[in-house]
C-alpha cells in the first residue's frame, strides 16, 4: 500500500508541474475575472449568475482536465515506452494504474477546491454572501461524477491511443450526461421509436445526471438525503467495474 | 547456477492484425557474473527476448528461469534493473525524485546518499533538481543506467545502451559495465553493432529473424578470431597478399598466432611502424548475420 500511494505522489507531481494544470489554474482566474466584467451587464440577478458559473467551472474544468490530460495519461506512457521504467518495479499492474486513479483523483480535487475558493471568495467580496455549503456538496458530487469519468478515462487510455480514448471519452461524457433527459422526454411520449436503444444504453453508459443536482443548489431546493447515498454507491460500484475491466485489458495488453 | 536460463522459449504477438513470431524455440542459459550480449539486426528478436527476462511481455511458449526458479513475482523484478532502449521518464519530475521513486519501490526506503552517488557516478550530480524534460538524449540514456543500478540488483538488463552515445560517453558507460561485473553482477545487454561488444563481452548470442544462430563463450570466439595488423610502410607486392591501404596506413587480417608473430618480426626487420595489432571475432560473427 505504500508503495502504491508513494507512486501516486510522483504521478500528482507529475500531473501538477505539467504546463497543462498551469494552464488550467490561470484559466480558472481568468474565468472568474470574466465573470465580473459579465455581472456588470446583468441587471439585478448578478449574484446568482456568478453562483451559477462557480458551480459550473468546477463541472468544466473537470471535464477539459480529463479530456485533454486523463485521456493521455496511459497510452502516452505506452507510446513513449516511459511504461517499462515504471512496470520493471516489483509493483503489479492492477496497482500501477490505481495509483494513477489516486493520483487523478487528487489532482481534480485539488483543481476544484482552487476553483471552489476563487469562487467563494468572489462571491464574498462582490455579493457579502458567504455561498459555502452549497459548493461543498457541489463538489461531492462532483468528486463522485470523477469517480466514474476517470475510470472511464483509464479504460479508454488503457485500450487505445490517445487520441481515440479522447474521441471515446467525450462520447460517454456527452451520452451520460444527456441519457435522463432522453429518457425523461421519452416517458413523455417523444422519440419513442427510439426507446430499445436509449435502454440498451442506459445500462452500459454511465448516467451522469445522478451526480448534477446544480439547478436545486442554486435556487437552494431540497432533495431527498437518501441520494447522497445512492450517488456514493453508483459512483463506486460503476467506478470499480470499469476499474476492473481496465486491468484486464492492461494485463492482456503487449507493452 | 545460471542467473537466466531459456527453455523452447517462444513469443507470437499480434501488431497491426497481423501475427509475428518474434523469437522462435530459444534455448541458452546466461552464467551468474557474466556479460551476456545478445546481438542481431535490428528485429531479430533482442528487445522482446529481454522483456519476457524482465517480465514486462509474457512468454506465449518454453520457460524462463531466473536463479533457478520459474515462478516470477515482485521478489523477482527486485533482482532486475532495465535500461530499455531509448529510455523515457516522467517529464515534469527531476532525476533525484525519479530515483528516489526507484529506491522506495524497490527497497521501501529512500536512501539520500545512494541517490546522490548514482547521479555522481552517471554525471548528474548538478542536474538533479532540473525537471527530465528539459535533459538532452544523452542526459536520459545517463539517468536510464542510473535507475537500472541504483538498488543494487543482480541481473542488469541493459537494451541497447550505446545507441546514441558519444564514442566518450561510451567508453564511460563501458567503464560502468566492467564495474558492475567486477562486483559479481550480471549484466544482460543487448546490441546491434559488433564493435561496442567485441571486447566487452564474456558471451555471445547471436539472434536472427527470432532464431538462435549461436551462444558462445569468449574463450570458444578467440580460437574463431582473426588478427587485425595496422601498420605503415611500403612493398610492391602488399596488394597480392591480400593488404589494404588506406591514405598512409596498411591493413591486413591474420587467422593464426605463429603467422602473426612471423608477420610482426618481418614488419620490425623491415623498420615499419606498427601501429596496432587486435583481435577481432567481427568477421565471424557477419557470417550469421545474413
Amino acid at each position: 500500500m505504500r508503495k502504491l500511494l508513494f507512486t501516486s505522489g510522483i504521478i500528482i507531481k507529475e500531473i501538477i508541474r505539467d504546463k497543462f494544470f498551469y494552464f488550467l489554474s490561470f484559466g480558472g482566474i481568468l474565468f472568474f475575472l470574466l465573470t465580473l466584467i459579465f455581472n456588470e451587464m446583468v441587471v439585478g440577478e448578478a449574484a446568482k449568475v456568478t453562483k451559477d458559473l462557480t458551480l459550473s467551472s468546477i463541472s468544466l474544468f473537470n471535464f477539459i482536465f480529463l479530456l485533454i490530460y486523463g485521456t493521455r495519461i496511459i497510452s502516452k506512457e505506452i507510446e513513449t515506452k516511459s511504461i517499462y521504467t515504471i512496470l520493471i518495479r516489483p509493483f503489479k499492474r492492477w496497482e500501477y494504474l490505481f495509483s494513477n486513479l489516486i493520483a487523478l483523483f487528487i489532482s481534480i480535487l485539488m483543481l476544484d477546491f482552487f476553483l471552489s475558493i476563487l469562487g467563494i471568495m468572489t462571491i464574498k467580496i462582490f455579493y457579502g454572501e458567504f455561498w459555502f455549503a452549497p459548493v461543498l456538496k457541489h463538489l461531492f458530487f462532483s468528486s463522485l461524477e470523477s469517480i466514474v469519468l476517470i475510470s472511464f478515462v483509464l479504460l479508454f487510455s488503457t485500450v487505445f491511443s490517445s487520441s481515440l480514448s479522447l474521441i471515446l471519452f467525450l462520447l460517454t461524457y456527452f451520452i451520460g450526461h444527456s441519457i435522463d433527459e432522453s429518457l425523461r422526454s421519452m416517458a413523455s411520449g417523444s422519440g419513442v421509436a427510439m426507446k430499445p436503444i436509449v435502454n440498451i444504453i442506459k445500462f452500459i453508459m454511465p448516467n451522469l445526471a445522478f451526480f448534477d443536482y446544480k439547478t436545486q443548489l442554486l435556487y437552494g431546493l431540497k432533495f431527498p438525503e437518501n441520494i447522497y447515498y445512492y450517488s456514493v454507491l453508483y459512483a463506486i460500484s460503476y467506478g470499480i467495474i470499469i476499474f476492473l475491466i481496465s486491468v484486464y485489458f492492461f494485463k492482456k495488453r503487449e507493452l | 547456477m545460471f542467473a537466466i536460463e531459456f527453455e523452447n522459449v517462444s513469443k507470437v504477438y499480434k501488431k497491426d492484425f497481423k501475427t509475428i513470431d518474434a523469437v522462435r524455440n530459444i534455448s541458452l542459459k546466461v552464467p551468474v557474473n557474466s556479460i551476456f550480449s545478445i546481438i542481431g539486426p535490428n528485429g531479430a528478436g533482442k528487445t522482446t527476448s529481454l522483456k519476457m527476462i524482465t517480465g514486462i511481455t509474457p512468454v506465449t511458449k518454453g520457460k524462463i528461469r531466473v536463479f533457478g526458479k520459474e515462478k516470477f513475482n515482485s521478489d523477482t523484478k527486485k533482482l532486475f534493473g532495465f535500461l530499455p532502449e531509448h529510455p523515457s521518464f516522467f517529464s515534469n519530475i527531476t532525476p533525484w525524485e525519479f530515483l528516489g521513486f526507484v529506491l522506495f519501490t524497490s527497497e521501501g526506503k529512500i536512501d539520500k546518499q545512494k541517490i546522490d552517488s548514482a547521479l555522481e557516478r552517471v554525471g548528474l550530480s548538478e542536474e538533479k533538481d532540473e525537471k527530465v524534460r528539459k535533459f538532452s538524449k544523452g542526459m536520459v540514456q545517463r539517468l536510464g543506467i542510473a535507475q537500472a543500478i541504483i538498488h543494487n540488483p543482480e541481473i542488469i538488463i541493459l537494451d541497447e545502451p550505446f545507441s546514441g552515445l558519444d564514442p566518450i560517453a561510451k567508453e564511460k558507460l563501458k567503464k560502468i559495465i566492467f564495474s558492475l561485473y567486477d562486483r559479481g553482477k550480471t549484466i544482460i545487454l543487448s546490441s546491434h553493432n559488433l564493435t561496442d561488444i567485441e571486447n566487452l563481452s564474456t558471451h555471445i548470442s547471436l539472434i536472427r529473424k527470432g532464431e538462435l544462430m549461436l551462444s558462445e563463450d569468449i574463450e570458444t570466439l578467440k580460437d574463431k578470431a582473426v588478427y587485425f595488423v595496422e601498420f605503415r610502410g611500403d612493398i610492391d607486392e602488399w596488394e597480392t597478399i591480400g593488404i589494404e591501404k588506406k591514405g598512409g596506413r596498411r591493413f591486413i587480417s591474420l587467422k593464426d598466432k605463429n603467422t602473426l608473430w612471423r608477420f610482426l618480426e618481418f614488419l620490425k626487420k623491415q623498420k615499419f611502424e606498427i601501429i596496432s595489432v587486435n583481435l577481432s571475432f567481427k568477421n565471424y560473427l557477419e557470417e550469421f548475420y545474413g
